[in-house]
C-alpha cells in the first residue's frame, strides 16, 4: 500500500497539523475525534474493506470530516498561489497532498461499490446489512438490482416456461451468492485478547501486535470493537 | 461424488442418445477471449438454442407428468426421467444466467474505464438489453457519483505520486483547456502537464505517460 511513501510526503506539509512519526491506529485511550488521524483512520477502513469479504458500516462523520477539511485545503492552495513562488511551490505540495487524500476517499467508496454490486440481492435482503449502506449506497443498490433484474428478464427469464422464471429460488435451491464469510483474512490484533475462539472447539491465544491468518467469520467481533484491524 | 448433471449425461451416452448441451460452449467462448479484446459478439444462436433445450426438458416433465405421473413414486424410470429433465433444465438456465451476467460485468468495466460513449467495436457485439444495461447502468453510476460529489472513475490505478506527469501524444487531438493555459495536442508533441487532466487520455490511449527509468 505504500504507507511509508504516503507518510513521508504528508509529514512535510503543515496544514493538516501531521505528528512526524505515526503511532499505531488504535491506543487505548485514543479519541476518534483526534484530528491527525482521520486520514489513517480512513486508510485503515478502506484496508479493512479490501480485505474482508463482507461490507462494514459506512464511516460518514469521518468522510464528512475529511471532505470539509480537502475544502479548507482548497481555499489555502488558491490563496497560496498568489505569493511568491515559495507559495507557489508549497501550493503545489498541498494540492498533491489533496489528491492522495481523495485518492483514498475514492477508493474506500469504490471497493465498497464492488462489493455491493457482487452482493446485491444478499445484501437488499437483510435489514441488518442494508443498515450499513449509505443513503445513497442504498439507492445505488435498489437500482443495481432493478437493471440486473431488467437484463435478466428481459434477454432471459420472459422466455423460458413459467417454473424457471424465478431469479432467487429455483426449487429449493437459493440462487443467490453470498460472501464467504469463512474466507481467510490476515488481521492484526491491537489489544491483547487472550484465549480466543478461533474454529469449532480450537482456540488460540491472540496477542496484541501480532499478525494472524485466520477465517474471518470468528474474528468478526473482534474487528466491530477495533479490537483488531485487518491487513 | 458424480454430479447430477454427469450422471445424465452418462445416461443418455449409455441410452445412445447423443449428448450435446450447448450450454457449455457459450461459456468456454467467453472464457477464451480476454478483456482486451473487448465482448465477442452475443451468440444470439448459441443463446435461443439453449432456452430451447430448456423448453423441450419442460415439454418431456409435463408429458411425463400427466402420462405417468401417478406411477413416479413406485416407477424408478419415471422419477429418473423427471429428475433428469429438471436437472437438465436448471443447469442451462444457470449457465445462461452467468453467460448474461459475465458479458454485462465486463461492459460496466468498461464504463470504468473508457467512460460513458460505448466504442463502436464493443457496441456492435451487444444485445439490445445489454446496451439498455450499459445505458441505464451509466445513468446509475453517474448519479451515485454526482450524488456524493467524488468522480470515482479517476485515479484507477494507483495513488497520485507526482502533481505534474510527462506524456506524448500519440493521436491528434485537439486543443485542451488546463488551469495553466491552452495545449495544443499534435502526434508526437510531448508535453509537461497536470496529472488530473491527463489521466483520462492516458486510460484512452491518446496520451503516453513517459517514465524517466
Amino acid at each position: 500500500l505504500k504507507s511509508k511513501e504516503y507518510s513521508s510526503v504528508s509529514s512535510v506539509l503543515t496544514i493538516m497539523d501531521r505528528r512526524e512519526d505515526q503511532t499505531a491506529l488504535h491506543e487505548d485511550d485514543m479519541d476518534y475525534v483526534d484530528e491527525e488521524d482521520d486520514i489513517d483512520e480512513l486508510k485503515q477502513h478502506w484496508v479493512n474493506e479490501v480485505c474482508s469479504p463482507e461490507l462494514f458500516v459506512y464511516q460518514k462523520l469521518l468522510v464528512e470530516r475529511l471532505r470539509e477539511k480537502l475544502e479548507k485545503q482548497e481555499d489555502l492552495i488558491e490563496e497560496e498561489r498568489q505569493g511568491d513562488a515559495t507559495a507557489v511551490w508549497r501550493a503545489g505540495l498541498y494540492e498533491l497532498e489533496t489528491d492522495r487524500v481523495n485518492y483514498l476517499l475514492r477508493g474506500y467508496h469504490r471497493v465498497r461499490l464492488a462489493k455491493i454490486e457482487k452482493y446485491v440481492m444478499y445484501i437488499l435482503k437483510s435489514p441488518s446489512i442494508r443498515a450499513r449502506l449509505s443513503e445513497e449506497e442504498f439507492q445505488y443498490a435498489q437500482g443495481y438490482c432493478d437493471i440486473l433484474e431488467d437484463l435478466f428478464q428481459s434477454a432471459l427469464l420472459r422466455h423460458l416456461p413459467e417454473p424457471y422464471r424465478s431469479l432467487d429460488k429455483q426449487g429449493n435451491v437459493n440462487m443467490i451468492p453470498e460472501p464467504d464469510l469463512e474466507k481467510y483474512v490476515f488481521c492484526r490484533v491491537l489489544k491483547d485478547v487472550g484465549e480466543y475462539e478461533v474454529g469449532p472447539d480450537k482456540y488460540m491465544p491472540l496477542e496484541k501486535g501480532h499478525i494472524y491468518l485466520l477465517p474471518y467469520n470468528p474474528i468478526r467481533r473482534l474487528l466491530s470493537e477495533y479490537e483488531a484491524e485487518l491487513c | 461424488p458424480v454430479s447430477t448433471f454427469q450422471r445424465t449425461k452418462l445416461l443418455m451416452a449409455a441410452r445412445g442418445e447423443r449428448v450435446e448441451f450447448v450450454a457449455a460452449t457459450l461459456l468456454q467462448e467467453l472464457e477464451r477471449t480476454s478483456k482486451s479484446d473487448g465482448l465477442p459478439p452475443f451468440n444470439e444462436e448459441s443463446f435461443q438454442q439453449v432456452i430451447a433445450e430448456i423448453d423441450a426438458c419442460y415439454r418431456c416433465i409435463t408429458k411425463l407428468l400427466t402420462e405417468r405421473g401417478h406411477e413416479a413414486k413406485t416407477d424408478g424410470a419415471v422419477a429418473c426421467g423427471l429428475t433428469t429433465h429438471h436437472e437438465i433444465a436448471v443447469r442451462n438456465k444457470r449457465v445462461l444466467l452467468a453467460y448474461l451476467r459475465a458479458r454485462a460485468m465486463r461492459l460496466q468495466q468498461v464504463r470504468w474505464e473508457l467512460g460513458s460513449v460505448l466504442p463502436v467495436d464493443i457496441r456492435q457485439n451487444l444485445a439490445e438489453s445489454e446496451l439498455n444495461y450499459f445505458v441505464s447502468y451509466d445513468k446509475l453510476l453517474g448519479r451515485y457519483m454526482q450524488q456524493i460529489g467524488l468522480d470515482l472513475t479517476a485515479d484507477l490505478q494507483q495513488p497520485p505520486k507526482d502533481l505534474f506527469l510527462e506524456v506524448r501524444v500519440l493521436e491528434d487531438f485537439g486543443t485542451i483547456v488546463t488551469p495553466t493555459g491552452e495545449v495544443h495536442l499534435e502526434k508526437d508533441t510531448i508535453h509537461f502537464l497536470r496529472r488530473a487532466d491527463v489521466e483520462p487520455l492516458i486510460r484512452r490511449g491518446i496520451l503516453e505517460h513517459i517514465t524517466r527509468s
